[in-house]
């Protein structure tokens, strides 16, 4: 019995962990349908300045502030930049444009703070381990449970409660409309790709006590995020948290089962979602 | 009037093709009678973290010769390989073909040295393998014209099985991580380790890549009555997560870890901290553990460089420098001989740091000691103490047949 | 017109001559150059015709590597065998994976196919035993046109000249299906499709089977190409499959420009280029090459094709 809870616990804090990481792509990708094969740059983007936060204050809760806000900052030029004028130009010209991102980002990173992989120390509050039902679970993954709950509430609190969130809603859904409305639409995909970017950014710091800092650590975790957002369903948080429970307890149960092809579980329930409900598990029209 | 692009698209390409070959000849004013090396190691990325103070360490060796040997000059063509077998193999046949390298300097990523291997053997050109540990290449893959500085997967799991056995536990957990070398690795562990009367547990075979250990962590913790040690076998940013989640999941206490010694080191200790401490380890070489002058020389100057003690990947890259300075003095500077500089190889004598070295004329595989450390902390800093020594070990390089270059 | 035509069999005299002018690996180079076009070319059959943005063409590139590999070690050295399977392979292959991939569309239609790329990815590592995991399959031999026309110089696969010939002369076939197949009643379907499927469709047009027809041409084309590549270096490895791939072959396409047939050709040159040269004088060449992709993306928004094509007309108004 405990091992079962065990195992459930595992495969909530992995599907947590995955929620915090694609939140940010559900946004920019599932709602604004804007491709940022780049999400994973500023998820690394965020572990490293954040790293480099703590390193200079010891404060976890500085470093995570600073990884999230430096992203969020970063998100806003890259935005004005580069992202807007592609808006109307699609996907290909994003796609190349964010792969570009992704080699400049990498290498970035590698010339300020070497290709040495970075990790951190999990804050002493949040270190050791607990009884729940007479299984052990680390402290840190029910902090990152934790956290991952909180976003989906606060998400969901202002896409169905809140007068912006209906705003954004409007501009994503029908961006003439919106405008003749007298909505300002720029202003807001700005502000939905910022918030994105801070997610991104944030997600990185916190995962680093688990899985380190180390260039190139958005490629794989890009991926996921990705079948995240798709099989849950684009264009709905909502989406994104049913798809990030779905891929962690496919990722948790596969390495009970068969180790090796793990990963492939993920990637099999993908395709038959997909073929069964194109539009992902809580897709609205197929697009 | 219209320019075609088919036309002036592939002529562009041949132009550049011809003008960089050019421009690279004049960018590195390499003399006649300068020895050339290439390297192929990555640079870039994750694996740059090994290759490129492997390639400062190498440079360091030449240093100390004043970058020449038998009055030749050594200059060096540094390329990224990308960690890509496929572009490794592309740059290998342009070193070879159109730069005319006399030796070839790495590779880090074991794949390449496989990938590889058949253009080195036939293009007659000399290949010092710093780190890939790849039994193969000095085994059924083996060639006169590869040499290993480095060590074979064998070599440092046969010592560390029979020393675990002996000393450690008798119930073994094991995870690997499910690729082909570590297959090798954890082979080896349980030939010797069984041998001492070990049994296998459990043995856990994670995806390459696997960052979260949460679900092997737990089938661990259900069995940990019947659980002496563990031995993991990862590669990657996985290694310090691995360790790190070992720590939070509170099984330090019962079990011990053990790996190779480049599971927790000085590579590692920035990623792993303090949840590194008593993990014990075997390989060839380990900065803390070996009180030594030709070490202690070595560790400090890396030390003033680097900013922390060497690994085994360093030691690695700077015997090879000395190993290559040592076979052109014995040949004088004549490298029209291959089977000369052949044996060159094989009768070579270099104070390694690492301690006893010599190169195996039967493989191209090194031969040294395998050490058992264990990670403890020394006025402050994360090193290794010295448990116990085995001797020149010695890879048997079965299936290994060479005839002289 | 014809200009062009000239400009085109210069080309082709200077391709053919490329040998007697080259040294070392550049001959080589050139090879990759149409061998990595006709990758390119195949999967614009998808994106610049039928409009199916395929992000897991690197399964057919894949698995026809891995094909010609088993063939070459395991069974015979005979060209035309080895090409017959990889052929019969890619087609199956696409066919199958077409049948279900088509049954999607949109976003769904790219991660389908892309998860279908990164489970051949998995599969390829994880299998070592058969496929040699992460290391790849190593001493590749060259396969031979007939048993012994290795010893007659001018018809060895061994060296670099004839194999440069065997890909100069595939890559023209490639490229002559291509051209026809858009002049044809189908590659006119096939662009009908990539405008509005619905009208096609209520027009009468078998759609479904046409884009199947289109996913197959494709995949076997990139299984050739995959094929080639792997002989030339002796080598194959799981990397085809994975995602990287199947979106570097998609850049490819898209700096050279969808919508023209020698589109890709162009990408393909200024891609494989970027790579082999930008590396040689720095160590930070990711830095460059990301640049200049995003730079590519602001400054030529169809592609470089495009870009062309667009000065030629400005030209000829002006």
């Amino acid at each position: 019995m405990a091992l079962l809870i065990e195992q459930a616990v595992n495969g909530l804090q992995l599907s947590m962990l995955l929620f915090l990481i694609s939140s940010g792509l559900a946004l920019t990708f599932g709602m604004m349908q804007v491709v940022n094969l780049a999400h994973g740059s500023l998820y690394m983007l965020g572990a490293f300045i954040g790293l480099a936060a703590h390193a200079a204050s010891g404060s976890f809760v500085l470093g995570l502030a600073a990884g999230a806000l430096a992203t969020a900052l970063c998100g806003l030029v890259l935005e004005q930049m580069l992202f807007k004028p592609l808006y109307p130009r699609g996907f290909h010209a994003q796609a190349l444009m964010t792969f570009g991102l992704i080699f400049f980002f990498d290498e970035l990173v590698q010339i300020i703070w070497g290709a040495d992989i970075k990790s951190l120390t999990v804050p002493a509050a949040l270190d050791g381990t607990t009884l729940i039902g007479g299984a052990t679970v680390s402290l840190y993954r029910l902090f990152l449970i934790g956290c991952g709950l909180l976003l989906a509430l606060v998400l969901a609190g202002v896409f169905t409660g809140t007068r912006l969130g209906a705003v954004i809603r409007a501009c994503v859904d029908d961006r003439e409309a919106a405008e003749s409305l007298g909505l300002q639409v720029p202003r807001v995909f700005t502000l939905v790709f910022v918030v994105g970017a801070a997610l991104a950014g944030a997600a990185g710091f916190l995962a680093v006590p688990l899985f380190t800092a180390f260039t190139g650590m958005g490629n794989d975790t890009l991926i996921l995020a990705l079948v995240v957002v798709v099989l849950g369903g684009m264009r709905s948080v909502l989406g994104a948290f049913v798809g990030s429970l779905v891929v962690g307890f496919s990722l948790s149960i596969g390495q009970i089962l068969i180790a090796g092809y793990a990963n492939a579980v993920v990637y099999v329930v993908l395709a038959i979602v997909l073929l069964v409900r194109p539009a992902g598990l809580i897709g609205g029209e197929a697009r | 009037m219209a320019r075609i692009p088919a036309f002036s698209s592939r002529l562009k390409s041949r132009i550049l093709a011809a003008g960089a070959v050019a421009c690279f000849g004049i960018a590195t004013p390499a003399l006649a009678q300068d020895i050339k090396i290439g390297t192929v190691i990555g640079f870039s990325g994750l694996f740059g973290a090994y290759g490129n103070p492997l390639f400062e360490t190498f440079k360091m060796a030449l240093e100390e010769s004043g970058g020449q040997a038998a009055g030749r000059k050594i200059t060096i063509i540094k390329e990224d390989d990308k960690t890509d077998p496929k572009y490794a193999i592309q740059l290998v046949r342009r070193y070879i073909q159109d730069d005319k390298v006399d030796f070839l300097l790495g590779p880090v990523y074991t794949p390449i040295a496989a990938a590889i291997r058949d253009d080195v053997h036939r293009g007659k050109t000399f290949l010092i393998v710093p780190l890939a540990g790849d039994d193969g290449i000095t085994r059924e893959m083996c060639s006169p014209y590869i040499v290993r500085t480095s060590f074979s997967s064998w070599q440092q799991n046969v010592s560390l099985g029979d020393y675990v056995a002996k000393n450690v536990g008798k119930r073994a957990a094991l995870v690997t991580s499910n690729f082909a070398a570590a297959h090798q690795q954890s082979a080896a562990f349980l030939e010797t380790f069984k041998a001492g009367g070990g049994e296998v547990i459990l043995h856990e075979r994670p995806a390459l890549g696997t960052a979260d250990y949460a679900a092997i962590l737990t089938n661990i913790r259900a069995r940990q009555d019947s659980i002496d040690v563990v031995y993991a076998f990862l590669i990657g940013p996985p290694v310090a997560a691995f360790t790190n989640q070992w720590a939070q999941s509170g099984l330090r206490e019962k079990i011990k870890l053990v790996g190779v010694i480049p599971m927790a080191d000085e590579f590692w200790f920035p990623g792993q901290k303090d949840n590194a401490l008593g993990i014990i380890g075997g390989g060839p070489y380990a900065a803390g553990a070996l009180d030594t002058p030709a070490n202690n020389a070595f560790v400090a100057r890396f030390q003033r460089k680097f900013n922390r003690a060497p690994t085994s990947t360093e030691v690695g890259g700077y015997d090879a420098g000395k190993l290559l300075i040592s076979v052109i003095e014995q040949v004088k500077g004549n490298l029209k001989d291959k089977a000369a500089i052949r044996r060159a190889f094989s009768n070579a004598e270099i104070n390694s740091p690492r301690g006893y070295f010599k190169i195996d004329p039967k493989t191209g595989n090194v031969i040294n000691n395998i050490y058992i450390t264990r990670v403890v902390k020394r006025n402050g800093v994360l090193t290794h103490e010295l448990i116990q020594t085995y001797e020149k070990v010695r890879d048997p390089g079965t299936g290994c047949k060479m005839s002289a270059p | 017109m014809t200009r062009k035509r000239a400009a085109l069999l210069a080309g082709l005299l200077l391709l053919i001559a490329a040998p007697w002018f080259t040294t070392g690996t550049q001959n080589d180079f050139i090879g990759d150059i149409l061998i990595y076009s006709l990758f390119a070319l195949s999967l614009n059959i998808l994106i610049g015709q039928l409009g199916l943005l395929s992000f897991g063409h690197g399964t057919f590139y894949g698995l026809g590597g891995y094909a010609a590999a088993f063939m070459l070690l395991k069974a015979s050295h005979s060209l035309w065998f080895m090409f017959a399977v990889v052929i019969a392979v890619s087609a199956l292959a696409s066919l199958v994976i077409g049948y279900f991939a088509l049954l999607s569309r949109g976003m769904a239609f790219v991660m389908i196919t892309m998860a279908i790329s990164q489970l051949f990815y998995i599969v390829a590592v994880t299998a070592y035993k058969i496929t040699g995991g992460v290391d790849g399959l190593t001493s590749i031999p060259r396969p031979e046109l007939f048993p012994g026309s290795d010893e007659i110089q001018w018809l060895s696969l061994s060296g670099t000249t004839g194999f440069y010939y065997l890909c100069l002369v595939i890559f023209l076939l490639g490229l002559g299906i291509l051209y026809r197949l858009r002049r044809s009643p189908l590659g006119a379907a096939f662009e009908g499709i990539r405008e509005n499927e619905e009208r096609m469709r209520s027009v009468g047009y078998p759609v479904a089977r046409y884009k199947l027809i289109g996913f197959v041409l494709s995949g076997t084309l990139a299984g050739i190409a995959g094929a080639l590549s792997v002989i030339q270096l002796g080598f194959a490895g799981p990397t085809a499959f994975f995602w990287t791939t199947s979106g570097e072959v998609i850049l490819a396409v898209v700096i050279g420009g969808a919508s023209t047939l020698f589109g890709p050709v162009i990408g393909s040159v200024v891609f494989l280029s970027l790579f082999r040269f930008i590396g040689q004088y720095t160590e930070h060449w990711r830095l460059f090459v990301g640049i200049v992709f995003v730079a590519l993306v602001m400054f030529a928004p169809g592609g470089l094709g495009d870009l062309w094509r667009r000065r030629k007309d400005r030209a000829a108004q002006g």
